[in-house]
């Protein structure tokens, strides 16, 4: 996230591409009430008529997966308009011509046609978009995962560079992470590709670095992927540590990743609780919840919070920071830290972007990253004034619809994600029973023309196949969303949408494509 | 101390954090309760309720931000030994909310003490409070109330027709994201079991709530109970004035039956069971709700 | 009572929690009126963040898979057999061949011993989480 979450009160235009902010970031949402209250303008896109499309100004209900010629053919109005904001383009963004080639072929009307958007709907939000003294963009999962979906990521940072709107306290583009702490997780290296802080593992200086910092010679090429891994369980990978994940529920074709999960020579799963994944392990360690731990989880906005143990993990149970020391002593290397105060130190000291980060400073309000030392005030929004690179590129989004798309064996477009109460696999939300009883049982929403098309009603069971597999759930009846979809929350484990999710990866972010996929439905006939 | 209402506050807010703790010190050391509950300025500023029990901690209690207490007592008293005795420090609000609670039985009178202090008027205009004082001040002196309907945004909620009023709160509870925020904030919602976790009502598994079960029946529940607290508003994230959906039921209890909730621990809601007092049929509309019509 | 101040375990956004603690329970959660995002806000899931803690289907012990169920072990033998298995496919088939997991819903701290660990006790960077997901 360029900038912070308060600051979206402010902006004039705010433009929500693939999030339902309103069910899966609540409170962020309340953010952009207030912009609305103070006259902002809220556009939506999103196939699905959602709580946020409900509240927007305009909702823009585009065909799934045509996120890219909606952007270009925006982009493409608003150069020829001369709407777009030169100064900054001169000044500070190379590569204009290429964009203005890639947008050349893409006319409103071509966008129109594809996204099924009347053409002056698109000049209107374009001109809003762009004319607004700071416009924000927010994103979430419905623009990343897809196959194309790093070219939508791109495609919006190329949006905003192109109208200025970036840099400054109320515009910026806003990442809407999903898990409390992924945006730490990548912070502090648990990617293939970096170590703490991003810094690149084939890079000699830095893999020098951290080998003096840790006392072992150190890898020089990147490592697979969380898809790639269990691809290759059985073959390549012969052993994995499962700390608090559960692909055996998140990932896509789950049939296929259980067979994975089997094959393994040794599987080790710490967690809460026994998941879908743990059954599949040798070995299971029982790690701390939240309330039992001390250290940090970063927020969405690059905000460092200090989580603080309330009580004590049960039984013989302990917190994962503990099982981890025990475990890196056991394999040798020198874990004999004695409070995560210790870890964190060592964290500033070899990431220099948390340089300045301590206990001490995070007590009161967190502190939001790049804080290089001690006495820098923390970030709360980024590139102002130049980009990390100096100046910023535009870089062409190159569009590949769905790789799966409705035929007439599987007429449906099928889409998965979350409902409110809910949360990712449902471990925790399934087993408080207040959120429980919001939602026990999984369901696909369906248009009534559809259901009236099948012969079902709200309430009945449906079986929803794809060319990965079939599960049975019950229908429910809305207008929220289009004829000829469905949507299928993930969260339950008798009915695991992601049996259905087609496992092909975006080919740089290998984000799965869990929002398009085809599908099949049928009534099920009661026993 | 205190009682007689004026126009500015006389004490100065650092005057009467003092005399609180000095109040709060004899609480303690006359033993009349186990605790007193107030808000503490701990470690690096960070400021949150906490029972006070020793002494040598006074030096951290602070009476601001406003910060609801009445349903907390409730629950600490839940969870306590019944002889457990608790002193709360209040706002005009939380005794308020504390005399209905007697009235629902909902804490017992024995257990607990109430030490009253005034808002400011700063505070009272913030919550368009009418009565920013408990009905009986230790600390510090009253100011006057506010008049809700003086304020602008209050207007613009309750004024024109019938279906112009509608399509406004239909157009601010469409935003509601069902977090029961308002619900569990309000020290006057205390059912077993609540009717809106009711599927007959409440629709389950999604949103928005459905306006005229979720928000009227929580409005309806409240309508000659409601103390005013805003601490339903305050709740709420995404910024639904909440506490203005009660405004004119507490005008016309204030109106037709000399009746405000929470202003006396043992009087009860004229609407509940004693009809005694019950205006003529044909007046039970109070008129002045056609006047708020355009 | 004590109140805990802490972080909602559920979504990216972050928001500020107090924890009422009672006799070593997590009874209730209110939200926190100093937090700088949520100023005193919370939705659905974080008022009823305390809900899954004391579950009774928590993990309490270690365990080690015999035929098709699960037997408790202590914890020495659960990190010597962890680490002799993993170490011991590391030196047949190579660093390469071990993979970890890391996760989203731990901290920052446990992260960053998680990727160490992977990193410099195995010799390899395979190493990721869930964050596409
Ligand atoms: S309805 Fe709102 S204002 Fe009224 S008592 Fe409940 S929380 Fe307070
Ligand atoms: S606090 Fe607001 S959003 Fe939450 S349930 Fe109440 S009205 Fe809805
Ligand atoms: S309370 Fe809701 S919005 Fe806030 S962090 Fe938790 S899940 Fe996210």
């Amino acid at each position: 996230m360029t900038n912070s979450i308060t600051d979206l009160a402010g902006s004039e235009c705010i433009f929500i591409i693939g999030s339902n902010a309103a069910e899966s970031h609540p409170i962020i949402m309340g953010e952009i009430y207030k912009a609305a209250e103070k006259g902002g303008t809220i556009i939506v896109v999103d196939p699905r008529r959602t709580a946020v499309a409900e509240n927007a100004h305009i909702h823009l209900s585009i065909e799934p997966g045509t996120d890219i010629p909606l952007l270009a053919g925006m982009m493409r109005y608003i150069i020829d308009e001369g709407f777009y904001d030169r100064e900054f383009v001169d000044a500070r963004v190379d590569g204009f011509d290429d964009l203005k080639e890639f947008v050349a072929e893409w006319s409103v009307e071509r966008a129109a046609e594809e996204c099924r958007i009347p053409a002056a709907v698109i000049r209107n939000v374009a001109r809003i978009y762009a004319e607004a003294a700071e416009s924000a963009i927010v994103y979430c999962m419905g623009i990343t995962q897809h196959a194309c979906g790093s070219a939508n990521v791109t495609a919006l940072c190329d949006l905003a560079m192109l109208c200025g709107h970036v840099g400054t306290e109320h515009s910026g583009i806003y990442p809407l992470r999903g898990q409390n702490n992924v945006q730490g997780a990548c912070d502090m290296g648990a990617l293939p590709n970096v170590y703490p802080g991003y810094q690149d593992v084939s890079d000699h200086a830095i893999k020098a670095k951290f080998e003096g910092a840790w006392g072992r010679e150190l890898s020089g090429s990147p490592g697979l992927t969380v898809t790639e891994m269990i691809r290759s369980a059985g073959r390549e990978i012969r052993g994995l540590f499962i700390m608090a994940e559960n692909p055996a529920l998140s990932d896509p074709d789950v049939t296929h990743v259980a067979q994975s999960l089997a094959s393994l020579d040794f599987l080790v799963v710490q967690d809460i609780f026994m998941t879908e994944t743990a059954k599949f392990a040798h070995l299971v360690l029982p790690g701390g919840s939240f309330a039992e731990k001390t250290g940090t989880f970063t927020n969405t906005e690059r905000r460092f919070q200090l989580v603080r143990k309330a009580v004590e993990p049960p039984g013989n149970a302990k917190d994962d920071f503990s099982i981890l020391c025990l475990l890196g002593t056991a394999a040798g290397l020198d874990f004999s830290y004695t409070d995560p105060r210790d870890v964190m130190t060592e964290i500033a000291r070899c990431a220099p972007a948390y340089g300045g980060v301590t206990y001490e400073r995070l007590e009161r309000q967190g502190l939001q990253w790049p804080c290089p030392h001690e006495e820098h005030p923390g970030t709360p929004y980024l590139h102002k004034g130049r980009f990390t690179r100096g100046k910023g590129l535009f870089v062409v989004p190159r569009h590949t619809p769905p790789q799966e798309m409705p035929d007439d064996e599987y007429p449906f477009y099928l889409s998965t994600g979350r409902m409110f109460a809910h949360y990712h696999t449902g471990t925790m939300t399934r087993r408080s029973p207040f959120l429980n009883r919001e939602t026990e049982m999984a369901y696909a929403e369906m248009n009534p023309l559809d259901a009236l098309g099948i012969g079902v009603g709200e309430g009945d069971t449906i079986r929803i196949s794809t060319r990965r597999g079939s599960i049975i759930v019950a229908v429910r009846v809305t207008c929220r969303i289009a004829s000829g979809s469905i949507f299928v929350p993930f969260h339950f484990t008798e009915a695991r949408a992601n049996v259905l999710t087609n496992p092909v990866l975006d080919p740089q972010a290998k984000t799965p494509e869990f929002k398009v996929c085809a599908a099949r439905l049928e009534k099920v006939i009661d026993r | 101390m205190g009682g007689i209402i004026c126009a500015e506050t006389v004490t100065g807010i650092e005057t009467m954090v003092e005399e609180t703790k000095k109040l709060v010190q004899k609480f303690l050391a006359e033993r009349e309760s186990d605790g007193i509950l107030g808000l503490r300025k701990g470690d690096w500023n960070i400021i949150q309720p906490h029972v006070f029990t020793l002494p040598e901690e006074l030096d951290a209690l602070v009476l601001d931000p406003k910060w609801p207490f009445a349903k907390l007592a409730m629950q600490i008293l839940r969870t306590a030994p019944k002889e457990y005795r608790l002193a709360v420090i209040c706002r005009g609000c939380d005794e308020r909310a504390i005399f209905e609670l007697f009235k629902r039985n909902q804490i017992e009178e024995n257990r607990i003490q109430i030490i009253g202090i005034p808002c400011s008027s700063e505070q009272a205009r913030l919550c368009l409070c009418e009565r920013p004082y408990p009905t009986k001040l230790d600390v510090g002196d009253a100011v006057p109330g506010v008049d809700p309907f003086e304020d602008a945004g209050v207007k613009e909620l309750l004024m024109g027709d019938d279906t112009r009023r509608m399509k406004r709160w239909a157009q601010v509870l469409k935003r509601c994201i069902k977090c029961y925020g308002c619900r569990n904030s309000c020290p006057i919602c205390v059912c077993e079991p609540c009717k809106l976790e009711n599927e007959v009502w409440v629709r389950r598994g999604s949103i928005p709530t459905e306006i005229l079960s979720f928000h009227l029946i929580r409005a309806f529940h409240l309508s000659d109970s409601c103390v005013a607290c805003g601490a339903c508003q305050e709740a709420c994230p995404v910024g639904i004035p909440l506490q203005s959906l009660q405004l004119s039921m507490r005008r016309a209890l204030r109106e037709r039956y000399d009746y405000i909730p929470g202003c006396d621990p043992v009087k009860k809601s004229p609407i509940l069971g004693d009809f005694v007092d019950e205006p003529e049929k044909d007046r039970s509309i109070p008129e002045w709700v056609n006047t708020l019509r355009e | 009572m004590n109140l805990v101040r802490t972080i909602c375990p559920y979504c990216g956004t972050g928001c500020g929690l107090l924890l009422r603690v009672v006799d070593g329970t997590a009874v209730a959660t209110y939200p926190d009126r100093e937090h700088p995002v949520a100023r005193g806000h919370l939705c659905i899931k974080g008022w009823t963040a305390h809900e899954f803690i004391h579950h009774p289907d928590r993990l309490t012990s270690p365990l080690v898979k015999k035929g098709d169920s699960f037997k408790e072990i202590s914890w020495d033998d659960a990190i010597k057999l962890a680490m002799d298995q993993l170490l011991g496919i590391a030196g047949k088939y190579g660093g390469d061949a071990v993979g970890g997991l890391s996760s989203a819903k731990c901290t920052n701290e446990e992260n960053y011993l998680f990727q160490k660990m992977i990193r410099a006790g195995f010799h390899t960077n395979n190493v990721d989480h869930c964050a596409r997901l």
